[in-house]
């Protein structure tokens, strides 16, 4: 269904930080978005670690979080954790974004309290319709910001 | 192994657009040798655990080739060396033999 200008006035340019070590991921998600030509800003980090002095360094204010679990060095499961005791950051929504449905991780990620939990499917036009569903409904939200 | 590695995946993604398809298989070209030689350490030390998070890297590259069927054996393969277990091992290694072979025929 094409969009009318009134869909498009209501969802915010979101600022995304994607927490994701694999360079193909990265570039997957990058690609999708510029197909769908929506016009949101993306800063990546490669582990946990590297979110955490993201978020330290106030580089970037994300609107959102998107999380993936199996990562070296921190993944995302430690992340949460550490995130969630900081004031500054527990309020912002992380989803998780894996192609990992081990129930433990996602009871785990769902306690310590996550906006939610999408699995990338293996089709990519399954993917490009869950990114896009994922975007726009977080473009609708009041989000807090600064 | 029924199915053939395949750039379907490939070129939904690029929507035709050549020097994209070319950078992203340069990088799968890149790093698939080196994740395939992790995880074949990994399983030589029985690090299992260590092998699944291998496996569970390799995916995306496995799906990125079309190879379905291959997915969802690496996808139980992962869950198995999570348990210490190692039975799929060589029905994994013919997916990254396949793998690698189609990847050496392709211009990058």
């Amino acid at each position: 269904m094409p969009e009318t200008n009134s869909d498009k006035a209501i969802k915010r340019k979101l600022n995304i930080l994607y927490i994701e070590d694999d360079e193909i991921e990265e570039m997957k998600l990058n690609r999708t978005l510029r197909s769908l030509e929506v016009k949101h800003q993306i800063t990546v980090a490669e582990n946990g670690e590297k979110a955490l002095e993201i978020l330290h360094s106030k580089t970037i204010q994300p609107d959102i979080i998107l999380l993936d679990l199996n990562m070296p060095v921190m993944d995302g499961i430690e992340f949460l954790q550490i995130m969630k005791t900081h004031d500054n950051f527990k309020f912002i929504p992380t989803i998780i974004f894996t192609t990992s449905n081990n129930p433990k991780d996602m009871l785990e990620c769902f306690k310590l309290g996550i906006a939610g939990y999408i699995i990338k499917p293996l089709k990519y036009d399954e993917y490009v319709d869950k990114v896009r569903t994922l975007l726009d409904y977080w473009g609708l939200n009041e989000l807090i910001r600064g | 192994m029924n199915e053939q590695p395949n750039l379907s995946y490939v070129h939904e993604l690029s929507g035709g657009d050549h020097d994209f398809e070319k950078n992203f298989l340069r990088i799968v070209k890149r790093e698939l040798p080196l994740d395939a030689e992790r995880f074949r350490e990994n399983i030589a030390a029985e690090n299992f655990k260590e092998a699944a998070a291998n496996v569970h890297k390799l995916k995306h590259k496995i799906s990125i080739l079309g190879l379905e069927d291959s997915h969802r054996l690496a996808q139980e393969y992962e869950l198995q060396l999570r348990e210490g277990v190692n039975k799929l091992e060589n029905s994994f290694l013919e997916i990254l033999d396949a793998m690698m072979n189609y990847l050496e025929k392709i211009q990058t």
